[in-house]
Parts: C-alpha cells; structure tokens; sequence
C-alpha cells in the first residue's frame, strides 16, 4: 500500500451485476469509532475494477461483478455462482465525500468518516470565579 | 417493523426489489439472505490431465496457507483471524474467523512433483498433474486383415 490512491475503487455502476445472474449477499462487519464507521465485506474472486460504490439517498451499495469460470468435469461444486450486492441504509452524519474504499485478498473495506459536525466535542467547563 | 425497515427509495430500483438486501447501518436486525456457503466453498475439476482445485479464502495470504501434497491426497491448512479493530464498536459481525484443516481425495493418483498452487483476490487454485500410469491411454484399434 504505497500509494493510497491505488485503492481507490471506482465507484461508476457495474450495470452488468444482477439482471440474469444470481446475487449473493456478502457476509460483512460494520464497526464504528468516533471518526467513522467501517465496513468490511468478503468478495472473494473479484477483481477491483469490477467492484461498485454508491452513495445515494442515505444508501450504500455495494455491487460487484464475479464470474467463476469451471472448465473440466465438475467432481465438486460448492462455490456459489452470481454476483455481489448489498444495500446498506448509513446514517446522515457520515460525509459521503470522504468515503474510501480498498480492496485486497478478496477483502473489501469500505471507511465511512463521520462528518466534522457530527463528532462528539468535549466542551471544557469553565470554573466561574 | 419489518415494512417500516424495508423501504423503496427509488421507483427504478422496482427490479432489483427481489434481490437487494436493505440493512440499516445501526440496528441488528436480522433478515434472511443469501449467504455463501457456510464453511469452506470449493470446486473440484478434472480436465482429462489436472485436477483444480479451486477454494474461496478472503482474506487469506499465501503466507498464511499450507498445502501438502501425496499421491493420494492434498491437505490444506490456513487459518484467518477476523478482528474488531482497535477501538472500534461492533454493530454487526457476520465473517468468521475461519480455521482451515481439509484433506481432499481423488480418483486417480497424484504427482507430487507437478503442482501449483496460486491465490489471487482470495481464491486459492491449486493445479495437480494425474501421475502419467494414472492417465487413460487411448488404444488405437487395429483391424485385423482376415
């Protein structure tokens, strides 16, 4: 990870996931600190340039296009065939101009900063003489 | 609850109304869905010389992957340790942490000597040559002058 903007992902609509093909939804965890939440997605088999973000009306969708290609007699078939989608309702305080995502090992990872107004501020309390 | 949950935001998304899974960020709530299969999803092949073997493993590195080969059998060994970062709070956790111990047989013998193994955006594709005596050989048949 020399270059951060290596792991940005395009976030244009891959129009080809779903239609005809099955879809699968992705196991995934959502953690949140003060900063942000995170969400963390498993797409095994699928490349970066096939993985979509959306943002839009207070919804994230994750899609993504794989194809599992089997040439050969099939002596045992478990893995799923079909393509990736999720939608993800987000609460308003994130900042969806910051969102960021990486893809690695089949991992997604998608961060979703909290907007600056929405973070907790400690107010100190004066001591009023 | 369920209805209030379980929202159209946009006429167009019509079509997709069977397949999207909506899931509200802060709530843990469950709904059924599509999952991948549970434990290990893999694929045995056989191309006439090779069988692939091919296995689902996000978020495993080569380096966390053993595979051992006889003319018997492959063993697979990884193990992947999915964790709440460092002070983060869990709203939902849904990928396991996955140990991975598997032994796969096959109808022919191997040869140990002639294998790759390769793990490319969590897929691991394991290549095993048949041992050469293990391959069918095609006869020709002669016809014989009476």
């Amino acid at each position: 990870m020399t270059n951060p903007n290596d792991d940005q992902i395009d976030t244009r609509p891959v129009h080809e996931v779903g239609g005809e093909r099955p879809v699968l939804a992705p196991a995934v965890d959502i953690f949140e600190n003060a900063e942000e939440y995170r969400l963390v997605a498993d797409l095994p088999g699928v490349r970066r340039e096939d993985v979509g973000i959306d943002l839009e009306r207070g919804e994230l969708t994750v899609f993504a296009k794989r194809d599992v290609i089997r040439e050969g007699e099939a002596l045992a078939l478990s893995r799923r065939e079909g393509d990736f989608r999720r939608v993800f309702r987000i609460p308003e305080e994130v900042d969806a101009g910051r969102v960021e995502a990486s893809l690695d090992d089949g991992v997604l990872q998608v961060r979703l900063p909290k907007s600056e107004r929405a973070k907790p501020r400690r107010i100190s309390v004066k001591a009023v003489a | 609850m369920f209805s209030q949950l379980f929202r159209v935001a946009d006429p167009y998304h019509d079509l997709h109304q069977l397949q999207r899974q909506v899931d509200a960020l802060l709530s843990d709530w469950a709904r059924p869905q599509r999952r991948p299969t549970a434990g290990l999803a893999f694929d045995v092949l056989d191309d006439g010389e090779h069988y692939r073997l091919v296995a689902d493993v996000p978020g495993l590195r080569a380096e966390d992957l053993e595979v051992e080969v006889t003319e018997d059998a492959v063993a697979i060994r990884g193990v992947r340790k999915v964790a709440v970062p460092e002070g983060f709070s869990v709203h939902r956790r849904e990928r396991e942490s996955l140990q991975l111990a598997r032994s796969f047989t096959f109808p022919s013998k191997l040869d140990p000597e002639k294998v790759e193994a390769t793990l490319e955006q969590g897929v691991l594709t394991i290549t095993l040559a048949k041992r050469a005596d293990a391959k069918p050989r095609s006869v020709t048949v002669r016809s014989v002058a009476a």
